[in-house]
């Protein structure tokens, strides 16, 4: 396989804060250690942990908004923790790996869409005609080009996510980090930013990091990573990962309803055989299982 | 669009005044100011009404708004007419004397001159830069027009960004009251009864999660632009550049042109003499 676009090793992060009533104590918090983590361009993956697992702590090091404490981390070939690393790379990186938040209000800059989306590139300095098209196209792929000249407040949760991904897609990232994107919108909305991602994959050829909490979109991933108290315990595809329920359990995690469901049947002693992830395969599974049942 | 921040009124619309370039507008805002202040004749006074009227009509904005507008101001402006006409002596017979009070021709002409240029200064200024101006569109301007002091390191573009980014979450923090003040009700908070103290100090359990609340959002947005590759004005292009079209070089030659007006119809002993030379220049080439 071709050079990685992201690379970790032996990544760590520690919190350093001033404790509390004391002048020089300082307490260090490890966030994450030892994290091997090799990202491949197109790849579609999931990240998936309990809150405080460490797993927004590795987003933030991936667009060097933290600087790693332990280990190295490779940016399309390049090392971050370099000492030659010029502050010219460092915006490269950040253009080249996009994140977009959980909050949508606390991503958006201008008071029209069109401006917001065109922040970024206008931040990279680009040409008036440049900026133009890539506002256009990006606004086309999240399809809210008929929004261009209204107010971000006026608009829905899942719009305004919509909104500041396309601000995103308009600097051409290569990669883009979803960081609990869904965790704020309703069920309508956490669908439509679902589909963008998974279309961005596709059909431009984006490299998708979806953290989340939501296992069926996690089930949706080529491929996912489990993190539990700052470190990479399991990386694989969606069916590996999900088939072990006992070992998300004891991590405080779950898998989709479905695989829940036939999980907890498989334990109370029926034989039911297969995967299944998804809530349509969970189905099939069942009647399948049914109709071997009745006969 | 872009209207939708209410703050300062503005309304939205297409008029020639809307579209006006906004550095324009502060640099013809100033001009009318001066205008205004250095006018001391009837004739003067009635060029710059004219001039107010023109903007008004321009702007399309309707006389119930500039009424509005005036409204707060009648009651001081009324006071400190009557004082003038009481107070200023003049030479010459006075026009009306009873008792300690004598009215001169004086007292009431300064009298109206200064009730009539805080009129027009707050009609003019307003239909300018608020009512026809969108907030966002006078941060641009404002930035353009000081940007000759980032040679002297004063952060122009950050303090532009600063007003735009607070502009922007207005809405957003009118929102949030909103929220929080209908928990704090749902929990048998009283805002709308008792004194003034009262009142007071039940807006301090509104204020403090608004604040904790606004320092984290403060916080997010930094790190989302950030992530968008935000590094202050260094190597940055804009999207829309403001730029100036004919309507707005023909503005400013109105406006310089009612100056120069003002300016030769004044009555003073100093001006007197350029007056003359200039009329004389004028009609000699007629």
């Amino acid at each position: 396989m071709s050079e990685p676009i992201i690379r970790c090793e032996h990544l760590g992060f520690t919190y350093t804060e001033d404790e509390e009533n004391t002048d020089t104590a300082r307490v260090e918090i490890p966030a994450l250690s030892d994290v091997n983590l090799s990202v491949y361009r197109g790849e579609y993956i999931a990240v998936l942990g309990h809150n405080g697992s460490g797993k927004s702590t590795l987003a933030k090091l991936l667009n060097l908004i933290l600087v790693p404490t332990e280990g190295k981390v490779y940016i399309d070939g390049k090392d971050v923790t370099d000492e030659n690393f010029s502050e010219d790379d460092l915006f490269d990186v950040r253009r080249k790996v996009g994140m977009v938040f959980q909050n949508p209000d606390n991503q958006l800059v201008a008071t029209v869409v069109e401006e917001d989306v065109a922040f970024g590139p206008e931040n990279l300095g680009l040409p008036r005609e440049e900026i133009r098209r890539r506002v256009t196209d990006a606004l086309n792929v999240v399809s809210m080009q008929n929004y261009a000249n209204h107010a971000p407040h006026k608009l829905s949760g899942g719009q305004k996510q919509r909104i500041a991904i396309a601000g995103i897609i308009a600097m051409k990232p290569d990669v883009i980090i979803f960081d609990e994107s869904t965790a704020m919108l309703d069920p309508l909305g956490r669908a439509e930013v679902v589909r963008i991602m998974e279309k961005l994959n596709r059909e431009e050829g984006i490299t998708v990091i979806n953290i989340t909490h939501y296992m069926e979109e996690a089930a949706r991933a080529d491929r996912v990573v489990v993190i539990n108290d700052g470190k990479l315990i399991l990386d694989g595809s969606a069916k590996e990962v999900f088939s072990d329920i006992s070992l998300l359990h004891r991590i405080g995690l779950e898998a989709p309803q479905g695989a829940e469901l036939i999980h907890a049947l498989r334990k109370d002693g029926f034989g039911i055989a297969g995967d299944s992830l998804t809530e349509e395969e969970s189905v099939e599974t069942l009647l399948a299982f049914l109709e071997s049942y009745k006969s | 669009m872009i209207s939708d921040i209410t703050l300062g009124q503005f309304f939205p619309g297409f008029s020639p005044l809307h579209k006006m370039d906004p550095r324009m507008k502060i640099i013809a805002a100033v001009i009318y100011i001066a205008a205004i202040f250095t006018a001391n004749t009837p004739a003067a006074f009635a060029l710059m009404i004219i001039t107010t009227f023109f903007m008004i009509t321009l702007g399309r904005i309707s006389f119930k708004v500039i009424l509005k507008a005036v409204k707060p101001i009648i009651f001081i402006l009324i006071f400190t007419a009557i004082i003038n006409v009481f107070l200023t002596k003049g030479e010459g017979e006075p026009l009306l004397a009873f008792w300690v009070i004598k009215i001169y021709k004086e007292g009431i002409i300064r009298a109206v001159f200064m009730a009539l240029r805080v009129v027009i200064l707050i009609i003019g200024t307003s239909v300018l830069l608020t009512y026809t101006t969108s907030p966002i569109a006078l941060t641009d301007g404002i930035e353009s027009l000081l940007s000759p002091l980032k040679k002297i390191k004063v952060p122009v573009h950050t303090f532009a960004m600063m007003m735009s980014i607070a502009l922007r979450f207005i809405p957003t923090l009118i929102e949030e009251t909103e929220k929080i003040m209908n928990a704090q009700k749902s929990r048998g908070a009283d805002f709308s009864s008792g004194g003034l103290r009262k009142r007071a100090k039940a807006l301090v359990p509104i204020l403090v999660p608004l604040f904790v609340s606004s320092f984290k959002r403060a916080e997010e947005l930094a790190t989302a632009m950030e992530c968008r590759c935000y590094r202050g004005d260094k190597n940055r292009t804009k999207l829309k550049a403001l730029s100036f079209k004919a309507r707005d070089f023909f503005a400013f030659l109105i406006f310089s042109a009612v100056l120069t007006l003002v300016i030769l119809s004044r009555n003073t002993d100093a001006l007197i003499g350029i007056k003359h030379r200039v009329l004389d220049i004028v009609f000699y080439k007629l």
